[in-house]
């Protein structure tokens, strides 16, 4: 590889990826060094050496960070000022070469390291900024959370305070147990084994009672489709029932009636008195109305609504209070996004002024406040939406931004507050 | 910052105009001659070898050594400096 033309050597080196400046006496040499490297290299490697270049670390990796930084505050100044179009197009080249590096491989571009490393630093700082952030997202949700596991306890409460009144609204089980204890006929003696089967008949007659009874009082309860007047079944009636049933029971009917009053025990039976209303009857009616199993869920699912009606209601105004405060919260968290996007610009725009009165090309060095404003902001915002944001970003950046300097000054005849760049520009930026 | 020397920090702070090449970080009296007889006496010149090198660290530190003799070290002190210079005012 002693001599070759230049434009070969050119051609060779861009095969492997690497682009030669203008090949010239002085650096003939080091291109052909480059090109016996990089053949060696790829001998060793697959093809795969295409696609990336080595970066070799001759520089320390803090002036690695300066010089991006700087990269990247070009680029960044750039977009942010329209008025310099001449850089910004040069600058927009550098950007599209960036990206169409690795695709074809015969375009040259600049080491493209640069904007892989800013990126990095830069989200670096902002994860850490994003921490805050987060931790309201956190508290959100464990605030939605609790809210959640309260609803579903609460609900699963109800559920099952409805199936214990609906099951326990049917449960009569043991009353009729209290008279199965069961009759043989005996009649007209007195003896204790005879008491005993009487006794027995009175129970039996008082359970066919009771039966009776509680059917009514369930349709009486549930919807009532025979239309009575009450539960209470008049004494007559009853017995008029009892002796359809059987012939026996009219002569016990009395003693039954007795034993009913008398009985110490839970039998489903209450004998009201006619002294409690007027014009009533002596009647019967059961403390235990049996009704059908929609009848009960209904009943049951009413009784425990309104009793927890309170507890619902406050969840029920926890919960909007909840969903409001979240609204509120993405609201202003997007007002400040807002605010620190527009405060970007502004710094762009003021550090742009200062550059361009460097050059020479303004006749000032502060540029007004509302020169700013109008720059940035177009007319249909600047009245309503972005109103508040402005004045957000001016007292942030009158507050925590030391290169900007506020100052009043007359300009064409008319006192501005005015902006004034006060930062030498070779040192590096933090955005 | 405590990585660049004060020689640095010079040069990098203004435009460098018509300085001679030991105004480089990196560079002394004795590269200084060294380049100036190769042809580089002041510092715009390497400015335009280093551009036409596309500012390529690998290349301009192998030519830097090769041209004057310099060490690692003082070429890539040389190269950042000129890097820094170019970010600034090119």
């Amino acid at each position: 590889m002693a001599s070759i033309p230049d434009d070969e050597l050119r051609r060779e080196l861009k095969s492997f990826g690497f682009c030669p400046g203008p090949i010239s006496d002085s650096n003939r040499k080091l291109y052909l060094n480059k090109l016996k490297k990089l053949a060696s290299e790829n001998y060793s490697k697959s093809r795969f050496a295409r696609t990336q270049r080595p970066h070799k670390h001759v520089l320390s990796s803090q002036q690695h960070q300066t010089q991006h930084r700087h990269d990247s505050l070009r680029l960044r100044e750039n977009s942010a000022s329209p008025s310099h179009r001449y850089r910004t197009s040069s600058f927009n080249q550098q950007d599209s070469d960036e990206s169409d590096d690795y695709e074809a491989y015969l375009h040259c571009a600049p080491p493209a390291d640069n904007v892989n490393f800013t990126s990095y630093t830069k989200e670096d700082l902002q994860k850490r900024c994003d921490s805050t952030v987060k931790q309201n997202v956190f508290l959100d949700r464990q605030l939605s959370l609790a809210l959640l596991t309260c609803t579903l306890v609460l609900s699963a409460v109800l559920i099952w305070l409805v199936y214990v009144k609906t099951v326990g609204l049917g449960q009569n089980k043991d009353v009729e147990n209290n008279l199965k204890m069961l009759p043989v006929d005996c009649k007209g003696k007195t003896d204790a084994y005879c008491r005993a089967e009487e006794h027995k008949v009175h129970m039996q007659l008082l359970s066919e009672l009771y039966s009776f009874l509680a059917k009514v009082a369930g349709d009486f309860e549930c919807g009532n489709p025979s239309e009575l007047k009450s539960k209470c079944i008049s004494v007559d009636d009853a017995k008029s029932y009892l002796a359809i049933l059987n012939g026996g029971y009219t002569d016990r009917f009395e003693a039954a009636l007795q034993m009913i009053v008398q009985s110490k025990r839970d039998l489903g039976i209450r004998v009201v008195e006619p002294g409690s209303a007027p014009g009533a009857v002596r009647c019967l009616e059961s403390s235990q109305p049996q009704m059908g199993f929609m009848c009960r869920f209904s009943r049951a699912v009413f009784s425990v609504m309104s009793r927890m009606f309170m507890f619902v209601l406050a969840l029920g105004v926890l919960w909007g209070v909840l969903i409001l405060l979240r609204y509120r919260w993405r609201r202003l968290q997007e007002e400040e996004q807002a605010m620190y996007e527009l405060v970007k610009r502004i710094i762009g725009e003021v550090r742009d002024h200062y550059k361009d009165w460097d050059q020479g090309l303004e006749p000032i060095p502060y540029v007004p406040i509302p020169h700013v404003r109008d720059s940035l902001i177009p007319p249909q915002n600047r009245q309503r939406c972005m109103r508040r944001i402005w004045d957000r970003a001016v007292e942030f950046l009158s507050s925590n931004e030391s290169r900007i300097r506020t100052e009043t000054h007359r300009i064409a005849g008319e006192d501005f507050l005015v902006w004034r760049w006060t930062q030498p520009m070779e040192l590096s930026d933090s955005s | 910052m405590s990585t660049t020397s004060q020689k640095h920090r010079d040069f990098v702070a203004e435009p460098m105009g018509d300085k001679h090449v030991t105004a480089l970080s990196g560079i002394g009296g004795v590269l200084g001659k060294k380049l100036e007889e190769q042809g580089f006496d002041k510092a715009y010149i390497v400015l335009g070898q280093f551009l036409v090198l596309r500012k390529d660290d690998e290349l301009f530190i192998e030519w830097l050594k090769d041209t004057c003799g310099a060490n690692s070290k003082q070429a890539s002190s040389c190269y950042t400096c000129l890097k820094e210079w170019c970010d600034s005012f090119l």
